[in-house]
């Protein structure tokens, strides 16, 4: 499937019949999912209205991990395989999980101060979470920092390689350190420990970002295919005497 | 018009949240913000490179059509 879809001209003609589907889909979950959040859902017993801050800040902290581990899968393809596609994924990929880790430190500052009475914390999970959005950031600074753009790619791939390890020391830091953040309470070994209640929000508001973030992913992957087209184009016809052939 | 006060009471209590207004609608905010910027950055990036790169092959287009004339009236 993977090798399938490394060719760019099938990615796009598959990629643009999915388009509208994910649109669809982001649509409808998000629009579902908020109606269950702000209105359906009950308050918590504890932690009273504020835990509806849960349904931004849960599905973001989702796509956050899951973005990081596609970029990560995609860069040891490029490096192995050199599949053509797999380098414009990650560059698209890259500032759409920024956006998602950034939305889960600030709702979840939010969130803090509500719960905790502060807006952060240098414990394990607020700290590697930062941490991820630095090898975002990290990422996407080394991809550009070359003029030329393969040995950017390569470097970039190599970072967003190592930078993985991040990942399962975020999902498991509040079991390995004593955190202020709770443990987890619905990707847990003996299922959800949440009411569907909650449950059903959540979930809705997590298939509407995934949705919504592969659909940005396959215009983005569209504009990085253009962009490399314009790099071979500009280089074909500043060649002495260059007339584009070969571009 | 109790209907109506009722309405307006309970888009009230939707804002105040119990006193948590002020910290979940900032978050809901925060992500519509968010995630507006993803659509408009890719939208942007998208529109940008792809009438750069049509510019770029009418350009090669001009080029071209000129050597290749120059070809065919060569010896």
């Amino acid at each position: 499937m993977i090798h399938f879809l490394a060719n760019p001209a099938r990615f796009m003609r598959i990629g643009n019949a999915v388009l509208p589907w994910c649109w669809a889909v982001a649509g409808l979950s998000i629009a579902i999912g908020l109606w269950f959040a702000l209105v359906v859902s009950p308050a918590d017993y504890q932690q009273g209205e504020s835990v509806r801050i849960m349904y931004i800040h849960v599905p973001s902290a989702w796509m956050a991990l899951g973005v990081y581990t596609l970029i990560a899968v995609t860069s040891a393809m490029a490096l192995v395989w050199k599949h053509p596609l797999a380098h414009l994924i990650g560059r698209g990929a890259a500032p759409l999980g920024a956006g998602f880790t950034l939305l889960c430190l600030v709702t979840g500052a939010l969130w803090g101060q509500t719960s905790w009475g502060t807006w952060w914390v240098w414990d394990a999970r607020l700290t590697s979470v930062l941490v991820l959005f630095f090898l975002y950031l990290g990422y996407l600074a080394l991809g550009s920092a070359f003029d030329d753009p393969e040995r950017g790619n390569r470097a970039a791939a190599l970072l967003a390689i190592v930078g993985f390890v991040n990942v399962p020391i975020i999902k498991f830091s509040v079991d390995w350190w004593s955190t202020l953040h709770q443990p987890a309470s619905v990707l847990r070994m003996g299922g959800p420990a949440i009411h569907s209640s909650m449950l059903t929000p959540l979930v809705l508001m997590a298939v509407g970002f995934a949705a919504y973030f592969l659909a940005l992913l396959i215009l983005r992957v569209r504009a990085e295919i253009a962009g490399r087209k314009v790099q071979a184009l500009m280089m074909a016809l500043q060649r002495p005497g260059g007339d584009g052939h070969g571009a | 018009m109790r209907e109506k006060e009722r309405s307006v009471s309970g888009i009230e209590d939707l804002l105040y949240l119990g006193g948590y207004g002020k910290f979940v609608w900032p978050a809901f905010a925060t992500a519509v913000v968010v995630l507006a910027w993803m659509a408009v950055s890719t939208l942007r990036r998208l529109r940008a490179n792809e009438s750069e790169l049509d510019r770029l092959q009418e350009a090669q287009g001009r080029v071209r059509r000129p050597a290749e004339a120059g070809e065919e009236a060569g010896p």
